[in-house]
């Protein structure tokens, strides 16, 4: 049974059509890459998967469960968690106690969230700023922070937007190696991105988005000689 | 040693504030403090809602008013002492709160604001309206007995005591309610709404916790203040004034802090009675001070004077969690 | 209850409900564009009125002429408002709850200030025609509301022809949809904003007048004009002209058939009780246009 599978799926809003008749699945342990260009359906799908508001038509199955029209929060609690292209920490509080917000999904008193949440901080490498607030953190810092909050609720599918977008070139290697960290520990990941490096580095399979549809789905060397990916997003014959 | 401080600290606090009205038996500067008190408890269960919650309500009169009014009609037809009766108040006021709550918080905050406005005045219509049960408009005088069974007490020293205990309890409610996983859950709902669905949180759910809570202790203090006017009518307890007075001393002491409402308290006992000196005969000169002020306050600290104090008041709680 | 005297009070709550109408949408403007609810709203109304009244009390101008004086009158004050308060509030971008609560304060400033100079007794504009009235069959049509819902018909208009056929008109539109799509078609949506700000006090004020030739004129009419303001605008829609109007008509009859069947109070709750539904069922009102 595939842990993520979507069914035809199609979002419009007023007239236009953001996501058209969308069909994929995602096993276990899996590293899927999306990718299209700016417009293309792929926040539109995230925010469909992870319940922000419900397709038009078509079933998002998890787990073999149909949460099509689960709410955001309902979504979370079932194992699948996201992140935010523009990073949203809650400002006025700590890293730590960002967190914590995530970890009390999980964990019933203050203390084991508390823990949980210093556990997460420690995977991330965000320890050294716990009890710093959230508003004083660069932008590579609140992506990490991104991730920890998701990690916290202890998700088996892991939603990444655009997870390195706005980062440097280092800050780009720090950050694929942490979601291969995250990959390694078990939680299938599901990534939109840009930066062709990432994904290329990362995604043993690629789905590509144009004007909502899926027009390719495959490995990253079939991805990069498609024809029609080429003359849609890449441009010119990606060699990595 | 810590712990032993800790105690010490509390133990000498609890002291002074027992001997207070001893130290000062003047019933004008008690009657004062007790209006402090007073603002104390109901700005402190506003922030539960208002602060915390990031959900502005202008009506928290509303549930004073069924607070003040349950209790005391309990009070003169079944003789229930208000002591009892307060709780059941309190308990009435919850599915006014649900009312307003439930619709509104799936909505943007300004729709909140507006219905607590709305809700507010039809309170107080209401209770205009059943004329036969509330006596509308003429109120309703309370018998003054001073027979503390009834919560009456003959001086403002009694009372003292309950506003005192009752503004402590609501200071400390919110105390617990910062460090717990409501007030973590409602700061981030309040802080990023978005990110704290995607975090499991249901925002409706807790929201609504906090409106809960807040009508609750709001109709106790009604209760209380029942029998300390000894006169209840639709228009003392159920006005849109105390609704903004409660609304004021919670922001002007810094909104979402613990300790602030009880700061605010002051501030608006204080321009109250500075009102009343000065401004003496003029109707409405007070409370065109308080527009002022509020304008004022907004412009130039939108987070309320004790923003700027706000890091100490913090961490005298975090002392006392230690 | 005779079908006659229900009639009466649709007829008497249409024409109310005009006014009603009218001030909801001075107040939808603004809220639409710069999605800032005015709490202060119903005191413009009501410092035009008493505007409305000194004008008409020292000079003897006719509320209906004093029309052409007032409108312009209060667009330039509410300008001046905006400037002295609202635009720093989004300059400090100020979180709704202080927004809310600076307004909630010029309301209270406003209505007092209105109170300790003219809080002592009630003023009644007497005009000649105050109580005269029109029969039709056996409908009586006082004049003073008929006056009143042509005005509101007329000003409203003149409103949705300005909006649409009127390059700022149109401009006000696209900011209140999209302020940065806006900002990037050249528009200057901070003149936008305090063009929708002047022409809703001054659609308020243009309310006044009429009011003043059937109403009682004292300073603490405010709030609940303003309350059944944003119940009438929360039901048309934020922001649709059309929707403030209409929802200003029913708002107006329910007002009045319930007053009638039971009491003035009762009135209240009824618009309550809608305003709960509509919350519940259509929050985004029956023409929510610009909605957000």
């Amino acid at each position: 049974m595939p842990l993520l599978k979507a069914e035809n799926v199609t979002k419009r809003f007023a007239g236009l059509v953001a996501v058209d008749n969308v069909s994929f699945r995602i096993e276990k342990g899996d590293i899927m890459g999306l990718i299209g260009a700016n417009g293309a359906g792929k926040t539109t799908l995230f925010n469909v998967i992870a319940g922000v508001y419900p397709p038009d038509s078509g079933r998002i199955i998890y787990k073999g469960e149909n949460i099509t029209h689960h709410k955001a929060y309902e979504v979370c609690k079932k194992g699948i968690a996201r992140t935010f292209q523009i990073p949203k920490p809650f400002l006025n509080i700590t890293v730590l106690e960002n967190v914590m917000v995530g970890a009390l999904s999980r964990e019933e008193s203050l203390k084991e969230a508390r823990r949980a949440a210093l556990e997460v901080l420690e995977f991330v490498g965000l320890v050294p700023k716990k009890d710093v607030l959230a508003d004083s953190l660069t932008l590579a810092d609140r992506k990490r922070l991104e991730i920890a909050k998701a990690l916290a609720t202890k998700p088996d599918l892991l939603l990444l937007d655009e997870v390195v977008a706005g980062l440097n070139a280092v800050e780009v290697e720090e950050m694929i190696d942490l979601v291969r960290k995250v990959h390694r520990k078990g939680v299938t990941i599901f990534m939109v991105e840009h930066v062709m490096r990432s994904i290329m580095a990362l995604c043993e399979r690629i789905m590509v988005l144009h004007h909502g549809e899926k027009i390719a789905e495959g490995t990253p060397e079939e991805i990069s000689e498609d024809s029609k990916v080429i003359d849609a997003y890449l441009g010119e014959k990606y060699t990595f | 040693m810590g712990k032993y401080k800790k105690t010490v600290q509390t133990v000498i606090f609890i002291i002074v504030m027992v001997l207070i009205p001893i130290i000062f038996p003047s019933q004008t500067i008690l009657h004062y403090i007790n209006l402090v008190f007073f603002f104390t408890a109901l700005a402190a269960a506003w922030n539960y809602i208002s602060g915390f919650g990031g959900q502005l309500s202008l009506g928290h009169s509303a549930f004073f008013a069924v607070g003040a009014y349950t209790s005391t009609l309990l009070y003169l037809w079944y003789g229930l002492t208000p002591w009892i009766g307060m709780l059941i108040g309190g308990l009435f006021a919850l599915p006014v709160a649900f009312i307003i709550g439930y619709p509104t918080f799936r909505l943007r905050g300004t729709y909140f604001v507006l219905s607590t406005l709305a809700l507010a005045e039809v309170v107080r219509r209401l209770l205009m309206y059943f004329k036969d049960i509330t006596r509308g408009s003429v109120g309703i005088p309370l018998q003054f007995t001073g027979d503390p069974r009834v919560l009456q007490f003959p001086g403002e020293r009694g009372y003292y005591y309950v506003f005192f205990s009752i503004a402590l309890v609501t200071l400390l409610v919110g105390w617990k309610l910062r460090w717990s996983k409501l007030g973590y859950y409602l700061i981030a709902i309040r802080e990023e709404q978005n990110a704290a669905e995607a975090l499991g949180v249901n925002p409706h759910r807790y929201k609504l916790a906090a409106l809960l809570m807040s009508a609750f202790f709001t109709a106790l203090v009604g209760s209380v203040y029942a029998q300390w006017a000894c006169y209840i009518d639709p228009s003392a307890v159920g006005s849109i004034e105390l609704s903004i007075q409660i609304a004021m001393a919670g922001i002007l002491g810094g909104m979402g802090t613990v300790w602030g409402p009880f700061a605010g308290a002051i501030i608006l006992v204080l321009a109250q009675f500075m009102g009343l000196t000065f401004l003496k005969g003029l109707i409405g000169g007070v409370y065109m001070l308080y527009g002022a002020l509020l304008i004022a306050a907004i412009l130039l600290r939108p987070q309320g004077v004790i923003g700027f104090f706000e890091r100490a008041y913090e961490v005298f709680p975090k002392l006392l969690k230690r | 209850m005779e079908i006659g005297f229900i009639l009466q009070a649709v007829v008497n709550g249409l024409f109310l409900g005009g006014i009603y109408g009218l001030v909801a949408v001075g107040l939808t403007l603004p809220f639409g564009v710069m999605d800032i609810p005015n709490f202060a709203h119903g005191e413009f109304v009501m410092l035009a009125m008493f505007a409305t009244f000194f004008l008409w009390k020292l000079f003897g101008i006719d509320p209906i002429v004093s029309i052409a004086i007032v409108i312009p009158l209060f667009f330039i004050i509410g300008i001046g408002f905006y400037n002295l308060i609202l635009r720093r509030l989004i300059v400090i971008r100020a979180s709704t709850p202080a927004r809310l609560l600076a307004l909630a304060g010029l309301s209270m400033f406003l209505m007092n200030f209105a109170m300790c100079n003219w809080g002592t007794k009630h003023y009644i504009l007497k005009t000649p025609y105050r109580m005269s009235m029109i029969s039709l069959g056996s409908l009586v049509i006082r004049v003073p509301l008929l006056i009143s819902f042509i005005g509101s018909v007329v000003l409203t208009l003149l409103v949705m022809l300005f909006l649409n056929k009127t390059f700022t008109g149109k401009a006000l539109i696209a900011t209140a949809q999209d302020p940065d799509s806006a900002i990037l078609m050249g528009i200057d949506t901070g003149r936008m904003y305090t063009i929708s700000f002047g022409l809703g006090i001054g659609l308020a004020a243009g309310a006044a007048p009429f009011l003043t030739t059937f109403m009682v004129i004292f300073p603490t009419v405010g709030p609940t004009l303003t309350l059944t303001s944003f119940v009438i605008v929360v039901m048309g829609g934020l922001g649709s002209v059309e929707g403030a109007y209409i929802g200003g008509l029913i708002i107006g009859m329910v007002e009045s058939v319930v007053t009638l069947l039971f009491t003035a109070e009762l009135s209240w709750v009824a618009i309550f009780i809608i305003f709960v539904l509509i919350l519940l069922f259509k929050p985004k009102g029956f023409y929510g246009k610009w909605v957000k």
